[in-house]
């Protein structure tokens, strides 16, 4: 008699148990109930702490053990590590998220390469492959073209960044209305003064500072230019522009610029280095 | 590697913060770091190998002085763990405790802070050839 009621029991749990994951894996397919999860775990969960608190990782953890095929709930949970500069942790669940939904994820971890890891044959790939989901779409406020510039900018291929960069500009005009940004046009300056085209350098950057006069970096490499040109007096008269915006707290302007410097960004160091080598 | 926690005694009652926060980047551009980082291992005479990332977490103290105490993070260039020689991780760490230049902070200005950051070499061919953030 207690032999049988061991194997019923026994048998009503596994039962009850793969009831529970065929249920499982009927919630997870179904669209409304996910994003319903994704409300309740990321929306109204992790983001109500912010990524600097313990509880971030629990609701990402929460709604990984419930639906693991939420590619969102990796991506949030790289967050912190991403920003914090662990990166083996932070690729390896960006990773998971690109495997999970690639369409939607792929361009945000080429992202990441370019600016944050500094990973840049790595980010044109990514790029490469987010571009068959979306050929002209954009990441954080820039066109893929932009970053792909800032790619071969920091690999030294300055040909391949203006061609990049170039193409980012066509793309503001023909769906932005705004003009061009200001950082499209300071790399184009930047790309020209590494190329030693400093009169299209010189162009580009004095078009860039007539949409944000006091960015300090650009007014940095235009006084490189006048420097190169033996013009201390408007070497001198930028740098000065550049310290004094520092000064007052203008900077780069991006919105990761607070977790990672952009490529061939300076700081107000350079320009007191500048500022004294001119005065020498 | 002396990884001895130290901090200022004013420091211990302070707040804890993430350099984003605080804006506590360290106050030089990425290319005068790697300037500078490329000449001090050209000084030791050494050659290394490997290629990867070397991250070193650093708590600076809220007068500015960076703790001994470093959390040290090593993965390959595809971000899986990996060791990068002792000698290696031992001379950029002696690069990193050179720098006195950490910001000290004061959150809005008037409450002073304690706060994480790092320091991360990318190595290519055993060579640094940029470092982040």
């Amino acid at each position: 008699m207690e032999k049988s009621f061991r194997y019923c029991l026994s048998l009503f749990l596994t039962l009850y148990f793969q009831s529970f994951t065929f249920a499982q894996t009927d919630i997870c397919a179904n669209k409304a109930i996910r994003d319903s999860l994704i409300t309740r775990y990321l929306d109204k969960g992790a983001h109500r702490y912010g990524y600097t608190h313990p509880k971030w990782e629990i609701y990402c953890d929460s709604l990984i053990s419930i639906c693991p095929g939420i590619a969102e709930a990796y991506r949030e949970k790289a967050i912190p590590y991403i920003k914090y500069g662990d990166f083996g942790k932070a690729m390896s669940l960006e990773d998971k998220a690109v495997e999970l939904d690639p369409n939607k994820w792929i361009d945000y971890r080429a992202f990441l390469k370019c600016i944050f890891t500094k990973d840049y044959e790595g980010a044109l790939a990514d790029f490469k492959l987010a571009r068959q989901y979306h050929p002209e779409a954009s990441i954080m406020d820039h066109f893929y073209s932009f970053y792909e510039g800032l790619c071969y900018l920091e690999m030294g291929q300055y040909k391949d960044a203006e061609k990049n960069l170039k193409q980012d500009i066509r793309l503001q005009k023909k769906y932005k209305s705004k003009g061009i940004h200001f950082n499209t046009l300071f790399y184009m300056g930047v790309v020209h003064y590494e190329m030693k085209n400093y009169k299209s350098a010189k162009k580009y950057l004095i078009e860039c500072l007539k949409s944000y006069n006091q960015f300090p970096d650009a007014n940095f490499y235009l006084s490189l230019i006048y420097l190169h040109e033996k013009k201390h007096s408007l070497a001198l008269k930028h740098l000065e522009l550049a310290k004094n915006a520092f000064e007052n707290g203008y900077m780069f302007i991006e919105d990761n610029v607070y977790y990672c410097n952009y490529p061939h960004q300076i700081s107000m160091y350079e320009v007191e280095q500048a500022i004294n080598s001119v005065h020498k | 590697m002396d990884t001895t926690f130290t901090i200022s005694p004013t420091c211990v009652s302070c707040k804890n913060a993430y350099y984003y926060q605080v804006q506590g980047k360290y106050p030089k551009s990425s290319a005068t770091l790697l300037t500078e980082v490329t000449q001090y291992l050209s000084n030791l005479g050494r050659t290394y190998k490997g290629n990867g990332y070397v991250t070193f977490h650093l708590l600076i103290d809220c007068q500015g002085k960076p703790s001994q105490r470093v959390h040290v993070l090593q993965t390959d260039e595809s971000y899986k763990p990996y060791h990068f020689t002792n000698t290696y991780v031992d001379d950029l760490f002696n690069y990193v405790k050179s720098l006195h230049q950490w910001k000290a902070i004061k959150y809005n200005s008037i409450i002073p802070v304690n706060y994480y950051t790092y320091l991360s070499f990318k190595i290519k061919n055993g060579k640094v050839i940029s470092v982040l953030p």
